[in-house]
């Protein structure tokens, strides 16, 4: 059974952390939690009662989420293409057969004695995981914060996956990048 | 050369198939490409380290609902939603 009347009480909170952490925007993440409400009213005849009121509400925020993914992706493709030749932002030399620069090479982690399972680093994590481009956050929280398919990723917004790929490899050069300058080095 | 090319790939290529092997994407000549420039390249060794570390740390995090209960919707909002939601219902 849904029960509209406690929405907003039992789950607004919950579903706005979920959109603000994807979409990194609070007026956005507002916004889409506002037409969630909306369309689930619209949509409670679907509701077969399989899924609890909390995994269903989520699923249409969810849709909400890659519907926005999807059409940040589609508007600036040529930014990604920028992304990738922004020469500032590389992180191998094409002069040297694409060995990396040496300023952009990991450094070693295991001479720090900082603990990687602490809330330290997860919170190091988070804050670099919210500076990442829109268009590589997309693509990295469909993937690691919901663990979707490579095949399904690319369908819901709309991407070749040698594209997919191209945004992961950048995505987690940063993150690494971002999390060896601000946690291994103190 | 050609021989070569098939062999050796760039640092460039390394770490992307480091990223995908984490995915079990990778065809069994990628898988040995890559095997042969982490057994001669150090810097790209630890970046595929590190890499998993990465990884590990984030399945970590999501089974523990990290971004749960860092933002509260104001009242007002709340309020105003709910009146929305009512009205919704009354139709």
């Amino acid at each position: 059974m849904l029960n509209p009347k406690n929405w907003i009480t039992l789950y607004a909170d919950y579903l706005l952390n979920f959109a603000y952490f994807r979409v990194r925007n609070r007026e956005l993440a507002e916004d889409l939690i506002q037409e969630t409400f909306i369309s689930a009213l619209k949509s409670q005849h679907t509701y077969n009662g399989t899924a609890n009121e909390k995994t269903w509400l989520t699923a249409i925020l969810k849709n909400k989420i890659i519907d926005y993914y999807r059409s940040s992706l589609n508007k600036q493709t040529k930014i990604t293409d920028s992304i990738d030749n922004n020469t500032n932002n590389d992180f191998f030399n094409s002069e040297t057969s694409f060995h990396w620069f040496e300023k952009k090479q990991p450094q070693d982690w295991n001479n720090t004695e900082r603990n990687i399972e602490s809330a330290e680093f997860n919170a190091a994590l988070v804050n670099c995981i919210q500076k990442m481009p829109v268009k590589l956050a997309a693509v990295f929280s469909l993937k690691y914060m919901d663990d979707e398919a490579t095949e399904t990723i690319c369908k819901e917004v709309g991407i070749s996956s040698s594209n997919y790929w191209v945004m992961i490899h950048r995505a987690k050069l940063q993150l690494r990048e971002c999390l060896e300058k601000n946690w291994f080095k103190v | 050369m050609s021989i070569k090319r098939k062999i050796f790939i760039t640092c460039k290529t390394a770490t992307l198939l480091t990223c995908k092997k984490q995915d079990n994407a990778l065809s069994f000549k990628e898988e040995i490409q890559l095997k042969i420039h982490l057994l001669i390249c150090t810097i790209c060794s630890l970046f595929s380290k590190q890499s998993n570390l990465i990884d590990e740390q984030l399945k970590r995090m999501n089974a523990e609902n990290y971004e749960t209960n860092v933002l509260q919707l104001n009242e007002p909002t709340k309020i105003e939603l709910q009146n929305k939601i009512n009205s919704e219902l009354e139709k």
